[in-house]
C-alpha cells in the first residue's frame, strides 16, 4: 500500500500587522463596535453591551464612538451604496448625544473641556456638511479639514451674530437692515453667474438677530452691569432710569413722596429692573415687554409681547407713582418692601404685604401674554 | 464664479427673501413699521424655510 507522506499545510499568507478598522459586514451604526470585537476576537454582543454603558456613564462611550467613526478607516466590506439618508441620522444622534453629555457632564472638569470641543467639532462637520454637501466621510485629514472649516465658519457666522446684536441694540437697526438687503441684492446678482450660497449663513447670521432686536424693542444703550440706585430726597429722584444689560435697582424708600402723582421711567434692554416703594405709595403702571415678564406687587404678566396697564387711583391725600416701563428681554418688578431695618430680636424684618393697598380702585390689564391679577 | 445658463435657484431665493427681510426690518427700524414677536417670528420663519426649501429642491433637480 503506497502511502504519501504528511505534507505541512502552507502557512497562511503574511498579510502584516493585526489593524483595528471599522466593519463593514457587522454594523448597526458605522461599524466601530464589529470592528473592536473582530480586534479583540470578543462576542460582539458583549461590546455593543459595553459601548452603550460607556454611553450612558457620562457620555465617554459617546466620544469614543464619533472619535472612531471619524478617524479609523472602514474595512471595506459591507454595502457600498451611499446611505446619505441614514448618515445624516447618525450624526444627528451623535451631536445630540454629545450635546446631552455635555449638559450632563459639567460640572466636572473633564466635561468643562473635552466635551465642549468633541461638540464643536462635531458641529463643525455638520455645518460644513449642510453648508457645502460633503459629507464628513473619507480620509482622516479630510475629515478633520472639513471640520476646520465648518468651526471656522460656525465661530465666524456667530461673531457677525454677536456684531449684529449689539449693533442693533446700540441704534444701528437701520445699517444693518441696510447691509441684509445688500447681502440679497448680492446674492440675487451672484445666482446668475454661478451662485454664492456661501453666503447665505452669513447674511442670515446678521439678519435674523436683528429680526429678534426689533421684535423685542431691545435698547441697549445706558450700560452693562449692575446698577443700584438710592435717591435720599425727592430732588433726587431723576425722570427715568435706563440700563442696557444687567440689573437695575431703583430703591425709592427713603424718598418721602408728596401727595399727588410722581411719573417714572424705567428702561432695561435685556436684565432685571426693580423698582422698591414705600407702604403709603399708590403705585400705577404701564409696561411693554418684548420677551420676559412684569411683576407689580401680586399682579403679573408674562410671555411675548406684553403690554401691561395697571391704572390705580389714589386717595387725595395718597402719594402715586406712575410708572412707565420698557423691557426687551427680562423681568420688570416693583415691590413694596418696609425700610430695612431690624427688630427687638435682630431678625431683618421681612417684606411688607404685597398688595397694592394705598390705592383707591384698581383696573389692571395685560395686552397680551399670560396674566395674574 | 462661472455664467451658467439657468440661475442658482438656492441663491436665487435666498436673495429675494433676504431683500424682502430686510426691507421689513429697516421699514421697523425706521419707525414706518411696528413689528413685534407675533408679526416678525412667520417673516423670519418663513424666511429660513424658503431657504432651506429651494436648497432642497435645487438638490433633488441636480439629483435627477
Amino acid at each position: 500500500m503506497h502511502s504519501t507522506p504528511d505534507t505541512p499545510a502552507p502557512p497562511p499568507p503574511d498579510s502584516g500587522p493585526k489593524r483595528f478598522e471599522r466593519s463593514g459586514s457587522d454594523r448597526l451604526v458605522g461599524g466601530v463596535c464589529g470592528g473592536l470585537a473582530t480586534y479583540f476576537s470578543v462576542d460582539l454582543t458583549l461590546v455593543r453591551i459595553g459601548m452603550v454603558a460607556l454611553a450612558l456613564l457620562g457620555g465617554a462611550g459617546l466620544i469614543v464612538y464619533a472619535a472612531a467613526l471619524i478617524l479609523v478607516p472602514s474595512d471595506g466590506t459591507g454595502p457600498t451604496k451611499p446611505r446619505s439618508t441614514r448618515d445624516r441620522v447618525i450624526a444627528a444622534i451623535i451631536v445630540v448625544g454629545l450635546v446631552i453629555a455635555c449638559v450632563i457632564t459639567s460640572g466636572s472638569g473633564l466635561g468643562d473641556v473635552l466635551f465642549p470641543v468633541a461638540a464643536l467639532g462635531v458641529a463643525g462637520l455638520a455645518v460644513w456638511w449642510l453648508v457645502s454637501g460633503e459629507r464628513p466621510t473619507g480620509r482622516p485629514a479630510s475629515v478633520l479639514r472639513r471640520a476646520a472649516l465648518g468651526v471656522g465658519l460656525l465661530l465666524g457666522c456667530t461673531a457677525l451674530a454677536f456684531g449684529s446684536f449689539l449693533a442693533s441694540g446700540f441704534g444701528g437697526g437701520v445699517a444693518v437692515a441696510s447691509i441684509v438687503i445688500a447681502s440679497g441684492a448680492a446674492l440675487v446678482v451672484a445666482a446668475f453667474v454661478g451662485g454664492a450660497r456661501w453666503l447665505v449663513l452669513p447674511a442670515l447670521a446678521v439678519a435674523l438677530p436683528l429680526a429678534f432686536v426689533s421684535a423685542a424693542d431691545i435698547d441697549l444703550e445706558g450700560g452693562f452691569g449692575e446698577r443700584d440706585i438710592r435717591p435720599g430726597t425727592l430732588a433726587e429722584v431723576k425722570d427715568g432710569y435706563r440700563l442696557g444689560a444687567g440689573e437695575l435697582v431703583v430703591d425709592l424708600r427713603d424718598v418721602r413722596l408728596p401727595a399727588g402723582d410722581r411719573r417714572l421711567k424705567v428702561s432695561i434692554g435685556t436684565g432685571y429692573a426693580v423698582v422698591l416703594v414705600d407702604e403709603d405709595v399708590c403705585v400705577a403702571s404701564t409696561a411693554t415687554v418684548g420677551i420676559g415678564a412684569v411683576q407689580v406687587f401680586d399682579r403679573d404678566g408674562a410671555g411675548f409681547d406684553v403690554d401691561w396697564s395697571d391704572d390705580r387711583r389714589a386717595p387725595r391725600t395718597t402719594p402715586r407713582l406712575v410708572i412707565d416701563g420698557k423691557v426687551g428681554v427680562g423681568f420688570l418688578e416693583v415691590r413694596r418692601e418696609k425700610r430695612d431695618h431690624r427688630d427687638r430680636r435682630g431678625a431683618r424684618r421681612e417684606r411688607s404685604d404685597e398688595r397694592n393697598d394705598a390705592c383707591a380702585t384698581t383696573t389692571a390689564s395685560v395686552g397680551s401674554g399670560a396674566s395674574n391679577g | 464664479m462661472r455664467r451658467t445658463g439657468s440661475p442658482d435657484q438656492t441663491s436665487l431665493t435666498a436673495g429675494i427673501v433676504l431683500i424682502a427681510l430686510g426691507t421689513v426690518l429697516l421699514l421697523d427700524n425706521a419707525g414706518v413699521l411696528r413689528m413685534d414677536f407675533s408679526a416678525m417670528a412667520p417673516v423670519a420663519f418663513g424666511v429660513v424655510g424658503a431657504i432651506l426649501l429651494a436648497s432642497g429642491l435645487s438638490r433633488g433637480t441636480s439629483r435627477r
